[in-house]
């Protein structure tokens, strides 16, 4: 087992989309702190755009990639943790992992590698394993690398008003996105295991990062609703995407058990669901 | 005898068709096993099966004496190289090496520069796989197979793409494979000629089935040699020939007779035949080669 995780970390070493996703998470810190500054100097110069803004947030389902920003953060401090934390619920981080993650199994099974080394492993199972470990160290790389240049995004562009805040805040937000964004992972791990396809996995992530799924979870409510009425039911609660769009910084405590307990059993199932297609099918 | 592989009733279905049917192979410890067949007869399917690649629909593997989930343990000491070479292309040569030895565990050093030079690939390590040619990638997947020291090899194709010079030096290094290490070899080939070079024993699919296995001497037998006597009178010929003694022989048609004895006595035979006034249009030792055997067997002469 540990020799195929060494064999994994290796290939992800020397695998140039794991290096492009880091130029790309700088590039993508700087530009979202700097969209955000942008997006505040528009509020301070135009009261009635920032009405718009909070109203659009309260009153509307959103579709794709939105960033919020907090009008208070217009002459207030900008803390770390609550602006990586609204960076974060806009799930762009999570189309970077259903990529990331589509690129670099697809890689084995487009290659042909696998039957190098499948074969010759009494439980082929465990090649499932081994690939999560090694997406759970880029994707920690990827999240140090985007609060990283986050925070230092922030000081350059708002100077003072930024702060580091409440370290225990930041790391509580960070460690549960984490691990949604994992569980994420996980289950594109699985898809594209089970379709063999990279595009597919990779399509259904990208959408599933941009709200559609909302409208999914709203019919099994309502579906739900009709059954048993007056039952106070939210299907999205108990999602990957929902979670990530929720959590902030200052997300009360049974939401971060929750959210962290979604994580863990969709990593797990998916985790374990790939294992098993990987030991029963046989190896093209 | 103790084989280092044999498998009872091998089949591997898909849909209704049986790929594999009922194969009972048997492969000697330090054999070269050439398993011949034509496209789509099963060769692949088979290997795949061996190789740990596919599970079958039925019957057994039995791998250095064991079989069932005991044999599974016995994988890692099987090399595969099944069809095209599994390769990522945008690695070196010795980097898609690495993988393989990180996977199995192998820390010698100089391992992988060894390997390339068995292979015949020594100075191109750090060559991308994507600029290789053909024959290149197919020595870098005969190289994969031998990461771990396996004591079994199975090779699909080996030396598909590779050029005459290619084909002599891969032929080569699997005979001293198999002679210094005692690596047993299961290989696949369409080239019948060059398998019967190296193959110590054979086994012939058609259709899933298992028609035949032979050993080399006993293939040599039966594709035997033979007197060829073409003459302008065939019933006079074998009145000559029974008066000399001579009961195996066969007539082919109205102009040739094949005898399969007394090999070397072809100049007596020439001269009691003109004594006896019939006249000898030509008078040839010869032996069926491997693939008209093969093509007689399966019934492949019309394509022939």
């Amino acid at each position: 087992m540990l020799n195929l995780i060494k064999m994994d970390i290796y290939r992800l070493l020397h695998a140039v989309s794991t290096w492009v996703m880091m130029g790309i998470m700088v590039l993508i810190a700087v530009v979202c702190v700097g969209a955000t500054r942008a997006d505040l100097n528009a509020m301070a110069e135009d009261p009635a755009y920032t009405e718009q803004a909070v109203s659009t947030a309260e009153d509307q389902v959103v579709y794709g990639i939105v960033m919020d920003t907090d009008p208070e953060w217009i002459h207030g401090e900008v803390p770390a943790s609550q602006m990586l934390g609204l960076l974060l619920n806009s799930g762009i981080l999570m189309i970077f992992c259903a990529i990331f993650v589509s690129l670099f199994v697809g890689a084995e099974h487009r290659s042909g590698y696998l039957k190098n080394i499948a074969g010759q492993l009494p439980y082929r199972g465990q090649l499932a394993l081994s690939k999560f470990i090694a997406i759970a160290v880029e994707v920690l790389l990827m999240f140090a690398i985007y609060a990283i240049f986050c925070i230092a995004s922030g000081y350059i562009f708002f100077g003072d008003q930024f702060t580091l805040g409440s370290g225990a805040e930041l790391f509580k937000m960070l460690g549960t996105q984490y691990l949604l964004h994992l569980g994420f992972s996980a289950l594109i791990m699985f898809l594209c295991m089970v379709t063999g396809s990279t595009a597919f996995s990779m399509a259904v992530g990208i959408l599933g990062c941009s709200g559609l799924t909302s409208l999914l979870y709203n019919g099994i409510n309502w579906v739900v609703q009709k059954i048993h009425s007056g039952v106070n039911f939210d299907f999205g609660r108990y999602m990957l995407d929902t979670n990530v769009y929720a959590i902030s910084g200052a997300s009360a405590a049974n939401d971060v058990l929750r959210a962290v307990l979604v994580a863990c059993i969709f990593a797990v199932l998916a985790v374990g669901s790939s294992a098993l297609v990987m030991q029963k099918r046989d190896i093209k | 005898m103790e084989y280092l592989l044999s498998t009872n009733g091998l089949t591997k279905r898909y849909g209704r068709k049986n790929a594999v049917d009922h194969v009972n192979l048997h492969i000697r410890q330090g054999a070269i096993y050439g398993l011949i067949g034509r496209n789509g007869a099963g060769k692949t399917t088979i290997l795949r099966m061996i190789a740990g690649l596919a599970s079958p629909t039925e019957g057994e593997i039995s791998l250095f004496g064991e079989t069932g989930k005991k044999s599974l343990y016995m994988t890692s000491r099987i090399g595969t190289l099944i069809e095209s070479p599994g390769l990522y292309p945008n690695m070196s040569a010795a980097e898609n090496l690495k993988l393989k030895c990180l996977a199995l565990g192998v820390r010698k050093k100089g391992y992988i520069e060894e390997l390339l030079d068995a292979v015949g690939l020594n100075g191109v390590g750090r060559k991308r796989v994507r600029n290789f040619s053909l024959g290149m990638k197919q020595r870098l997947g005969i190289a994969l197979a031998l990461v771990g020291e396996p004591d079994l090899l199975v090779l699909d194709e080996p030396i598909n793409g590779l050029d005459p010079q290619g084909i002599a030096e891969v032929r080569e290094t699997l005979s001293r494979l198999n002679q210094e290490r005692n690596i047993t070899l299961i290989i696949s080939s369409h080239i019948l000629e060059e398998l019967s070079k190296i193959a110590t024993d054979y086994g012939i699919i058609h259709n899933g089935v298992l028609l035949q296995e032979l050993t080399q001497e006993e293939l040599l037998a039966r594709c035997s040699e033979r007197i060829e006597l073409k003459t302008d009178d065939t019933r006079r010929a074998c009145v000559v020939l029974e008066e000399m003694g001579i009961r195996d022989y066969k007539v082919i048609d109205a102009g040739t007779i094949q005898i399969f004895e007394r090999l070397n006595d072809g100049g007596e035979i020439t001269m009691k035949l003109a004594e006896n006034g019939v006249k000898t249009m030509g008078i040839t030792v010869k032996n069926e080669a491997l693939e008209d055997y093969y093509l007689n067997l399966t019934g492949g002469a019309a394509n022939a």
